[in-house]
C-alpha cells in the first residue's frame, strides 16, 4: 500500500493506493497522526482495491482526527467492492463516503 | 625445484677417470719399461759380446796365422799386441770391465787365458797374455767349450762388483777351440736401466699431469660450462612467470649447439603452448560462465517446481544432463479455473537445443493466451517453428489444459511420450498423437479429453525418465515407470515427481545421466491445507491460497476478506495476551462447487459466530470490535463453529458463482 498526503490551503488529502488490510492499515493511522491541522480532511480511495475491517477502523480514526481538528471529513473515489464494506457496516451513512 | 644432492662436475669426474686410467697406464709403462730396459740392455750386451767375441776370436786366429810357426795355442807377448789393442778398444766401446780370450781344459780343471784386458777402478786399461790359471771351468764354460751351447752367461760377484759375463765358444781356422768372454758390470747395467726407467716414468708422469689438466679444462670448457649455462637457463625458464626471451647462447660444439637449438625451440613452443592454454582456459571459463548464465536463464524461464492451489497441485522437475538442456515443462493459470500444463523435449542437446527450447517455451506461452484449446496451441507453435527452422530441430510436446473445478483435461500430443494418469491404477493416455513440432507446416493435432477424479494425478515426463540407464546399461523403461507410479499411488505421498526421482536415482545408482530428466505432475486435490503460525504475518500465504481458487476475482477478494478478518481474530485473541506469535493455526481451503475455508487453532475456546449479528448502526465515535467478524460472515453462505479435541474449528462455506468465472 502506498500512502501520500497532499496539503493546500487547509485542505489535507491522504491518497491511498492498493490494499488497505490488516497489514497495511497501521500505515494509514500513522499518516493521519501526522496531520496537525486541517480545515478539510479527505481520504482519496480512488486507487484502493480492497479494504478489510482494519482499514475501516483507520477510516473511522480519520473521522475522529478531523473532528479533533475541527475539520470536515470525507472519503472519496470509493470503488464498488470497497463501497460494499462501507454499506454493510452502515458507515456510509455516518460519514461522507463518495463513490467513484 | 627439488633439492639435489651435491654432485661432482663432469669435468672432475672425467678427469678422475682419465687420471685413474693414466695411473694404471703409468704402472704398466713403468713395469714394462723396467722389464724392457733390462732385457734390452742384456740382449744388446749379449749381441755385442757375441759380435765382439767372434771378432776377437777371429783376431786371435789372425794372430795365429801371422805367427803360424809358433804354437797356435799361445799368444806370445810380441804377437798379442794387436789383440790387446783391440781388447782395450773393446773395453772402451762396450764399457766392459774385462775382455778375455781363453781355453779351458775340463779334464785338468784349468783355464788358460790367451789374452785379456782389464779395466781398473780408475778406468785405466791393463792388458796381458798367456796366463794359466788353475781355476776350474764352470759347467757353462764346459758346455760352451764343447759346443753344446753357442754362448753362455756367467754371473759373478768379484772385486769389481756384480758382474755379468757373456762367453762364446769359437774355433780358429786350425780347429783350435777358445772362448771369448766379456764382463760387464751388472750394477752399471742396472743403473742404465733404472735411469732409462726414470726418464720414461718421469715423462709419463708429466704426460699424465698434462693430460689431466688438459682434459679438465677441455671438459670444463666444452661440457661443464655449457651444461651449467643450460641448467641455469632452464631454471630461469621454469622460475620466470613471464618467460620473456629466455634463450641459450650458441656454443661451438655440435652437441651443445643441438641442445641449445632444441632448448630454444622447446621454450618457444612451451611459451606458445602456454599462451594458447591460457587463451583456451580463458575461453573455457568464459564459455562456462556463459553456459552457467544460459542455464540460469533457462531455469528462470521455467516456473517454480511446485505450485499448490486448491483443486490443482503441481510438482515439476527439470534436471539437464549437461548445464543446459532441451527439455522444458511449463504450467500457467490461464484463468481462475484453467491451468495449462506442458512438457516438451527438443531433439539434440546443448546450447542449440536450449535456444530452441526457449523459443518453444515462449511460443507455447504466447499462443496459450490466444488459443482456445491445446490442439490450437500446438498447431500455431508448429507453424511458427517449422517456418523458421533451418537446423531442422524438432520438439515433441504434450499440452494439456486442466479445469480445476470440473477436473476436465483437454490435451493434444505432438509425438511426445504418452503421459500417465495415476489414480487407483496407472493408465496410459494413449490417444492419437500428431507429428513433432517444427518439421512440417500445416500439421493438425488431435484434441483429446479426459477427466481427473479427486486425488488423480496427470504424470508428464520426457524420455530422460524412462531412458535413464543404470551401471549395467539397462533402461529404466516404461514398465518400471508405471510400477513406480503404482507404488506412489499406494504410498500416500503427495509428490509424484520426487517419488519417481528417488526411484530413478536408486536405479541409476550414480551412473552418468545422458539425457535431461523432466517431469510434471498435476494432481486434482481439492483441499489445500496451510500449517501456519497464529500471526498476521502469515496473511500473505492465505491470500495466495485464496487467490489461487478457481473463482472470479471479486469472489476471491470477498473470500479473502472473510479469511483475513477471521484469521486476524485468531491471531489477536486465541492465544490471549501472552501470545508469542508463534502458536499454531491451520487454514484449509477446499475448492469445488462449494468453497470451504476452515480455521483451526488450539487457543482459548471462542465461538466467533455468536453475537455477531449485523449492527444496524455503528457508533463511529466508539467503534467496537466485531465489525470484522460481521463482515466476514456477510461474505459467506454459512459459518459453523465447534470446539473439538481442544481445538477451535471454524468452517466457512460459500457456493461458487459459476457465472462469475
Amino acid at each position: 500500500m502506498n500512502i501520500s498526503t497532499e496539503k493546500s490551503d487547509g485542505k489535507v488529502t491522504v491518497i491511498l493506493e492498493g490494499w488497505l488490510d490488516t497489514l497495511s492499515a497501521p500505515a494509514l493511522g500513522e499518516a493521519l497522526d501526522a496531520v496537525e491541522s486541517a480545515e478539510e480532511l479527505t481520504l482519496d480511495f480512488t486507487a484502493v482495491e480492497y479494504m478489510s475491517s482494519a482499514g475501516l477502523r483507520q477510516v473511522v480514526a480519520g473521522h475522529r482526527k478531523a473532528k479533533e481538528l475541527g475539520a470536515a471529513f470525507s472519503v472519496i473515489g470509493v470503488g464498488d467492492e470497497v463501497m460494499s464494506i462501507f454499506k454493510l457496516t452502515g458507515i456510509d451513512k455516518k460519514l461522507t463516503v463518495k463513490a467513484k | 625445484m627439488r633439492k639435489q644432492k651435491h654432485k661432482k662436475s663432469i669435468a672432475k669426474k672425467v678427469t678422475r677417470y682419465v687420471s685413474l686410467t693414466l695411473v694404471a697406464a703409468l704402472i704398466i709403462v713403468v713395469v714394462a719399461s723396467f722389464f724392457f730396459a733390462s732385457r734390452n740392455v742384456r740382449d744388446k750386451n749379449r749381441k755385442y759380446s757375441r759380435a765382439v767375441v767372434t771378432l776377437f776370436g777371429d783376431l786371435i786366429a789372425y794372430e795365429a796365422i801371422m805367427d803360424a810357426e809358433e804354437n797356435p795355442f799361445s799368444i806370445s807377448p810380441g804377437n798379442g799386441e794387436f789383440i790387446l789393442i783391440y781388447s782395450e778398444y773393446l773395453i772402451k766401446w762396450f764399457d766392459a770391465d774385462n775382455v778375455y780370450v781363453y781355453t779351458v781344459d775340463p779334464e785338468n780343471g784349468t783355464k788358460t787365458i790367451l789374452a785379456a784386458s782389464t779395466k781398473d777402478e780408475d778406468g785405466n786399461t791393463e792388458s796381458y797374455t798367456d796366463i794359466v790359471r788353475n781355476v776350474a771351468p764352470t759347467e757353462e764354460e764346459i758346455a760352451v767349450w764343447n759346443g753344446e751351447k753357442p754362448y753362455g752367461e756367467v754371473i759373478s760377484d768379484n772385486e769389481f762388483g756384480h758382474e755379468i759375463g757373456t762367453i762364446i765358444g769359437e774355433s780358429d781356422v786350425y780347429g783350435n777351440r777358445y772362448i771369448a768372454a766379456i764382463d760387464v758390470n751388472y750394477d752399471d747395467l742396472m743403473k742404465q736401466t733404472v735411469s732409462l726407467f726414470l726418464v720414461i716414468s718421469g715423462i709419463a708422469v708429466l704426460l699424465i699431469i698434462g693430460v689431466y689438466i688438459a682434459v679438465y679444462f677441455i671438459i670444463k670448457k666444452l661440457v661443464s660450462r655449457p651444461a651449467r649455462e643450460l641448467s641455469r637457463t632452464m631454471q630461469e625458464f621454469v622460475a620466470d612467470e613471464k618467460r620473456e626471451a629466455i634463450t641459450l647462447p650458441e656454443t661451438d660444439t655440435e652437441e651443445y649447439s643441438m641442445i641449445s637449438s632444441a632448448f630454444n625451440t622447446m621454450t618457444d613452443n612451451i611459451d606458445r603452448y602456454l599462451e594458447s592454454i591460457k587463451e583456451l582456459t580463458r575461453d573455457r571459463e568464459r564459455q562456462n560462465t556463459e553456459i552457467d548464465i544460459a542455464a540460469r536463464i533457462q531455469k528462470g524461464l521455467l516456473p517454480p517446481t511446485s505450485c499448490d492451489s486448491a483443486g490443482c497441485f503441481i510438482r515439476a522437475l527439470n534436471t539437464p544432463a549437461k548445464y543446459v538442456g532441451g527439455d522444458l515443462y511449463d504450467y500457467e493459470k490461464l484463468d481462475p479455473r484453467r491451468t495449462l500444463a506442458v512438457i516438451a523435449d527438443v531433439s539434440g542437446k546443448g546450447i542449440s537445443a536450449a535456444i530452441f527450447m526457449a523459443v518453444t517455451l515462449i511460443l507455447i506461452r504466447q499462443f496459450a493466451r490466444t488459443s482456445e484449446s491445446p490442439d490450437e496451441i500446438l498447431r500455431k507453435v508448429n507453424d511458427t517453428l517449422s517456418a523458421n527452422n533451418s537446423e531442422l530441430l524438432f520438439v515433441t510436446a504434450f499440452v494439456g489444459i486442466y479445469d480445476s473445478v470440473t477436473g476436465k483435461l483437454t490435451y493434444s500430443n505432438a509425438g511426445h511420450d504418452l503421459p500417465y494418469l495415476v489414480g487407483e491404477d496407472v493408465e496410459t493416455l494413449d490417444s492419437a498423437t500428431g507429428t513433432p513440432l517444427g518439421l512440417f507446416e500445416n500439421e493438425s493435432y488431435p484434441l483429446n479429453e479426459t477427466s481427473l477424479t479427486e486425488g488423480e494425478t496427470l504424470f508428464l515426463y520426457t524420455d530422460g525418465v524412462n531412458e535413464t540407464v543404470n551401471g549395467e546399461k539397462r533402461f529404466f523403461g516404461n514398465d518400471r515407470l508405471k510400477e513406480t507410479l503404482r507404488g506412489f499411488a499406494r504410498s500416500g505421498e503427495t509428490d509424484a515427481v520426487s517419488y519417481v526421482m528417488r526411484a530413478l536415482d536408486a536405479f541409476s545408482d550414480g551412473a552418468e545421466r545422458h539425457d535431461d530428466v523432466t517431469m510434471l505432475a498435476l494432481t486434482r486435490r481439492s483441499e489445500l491445507k496451510l500449517e501456519l503460525k497464529a500471526n498476521t504475518k502469515e496473511l500473505p500465504k492465505i491470500k495466495e491460497a485464496v487467490f489461487g481458487l478457481p473463482v472470479s476475482e471479486a469472489e476471491k477478494m470477498r473470500l479473502y476478506l472473510a479469511a483475513e478478518e477471521l484469521f486476524t481474530n485468531i491471531c489477536t485473541y486465541a492465544y490471549g495476551n501472552d501470545s508469542t506469535g508463534d502458536e499454531k493455526a491451520t487454514f484449509s481451503l477446499t475448492a469445488g462447487s462449494e468453497i470451504t475455508m476452515r480455521f483451526e487453532d488450539g487457543g482459548i475456546p471462542f465461538d466467533p459466530t455468536a453475537d455477531s449479528g449485523a449492527p444496524d448502526e455503528y457508533d463511529v465515535d466508539t467503534m467496537i470490535g466485531g465489525v470484522g467478524r460481521f463482515l466476514a460472515f456477510s461474505f459467506v453462505d454459512s459459518a459453523e463453529y465447534e470446539y473439538k479435541d481442544g481445538r477451535n474449528v471454524l468452517t466457512l462455506k460459500k457456493k461458487t458463482e459459476e457465472d462469475n468465472v
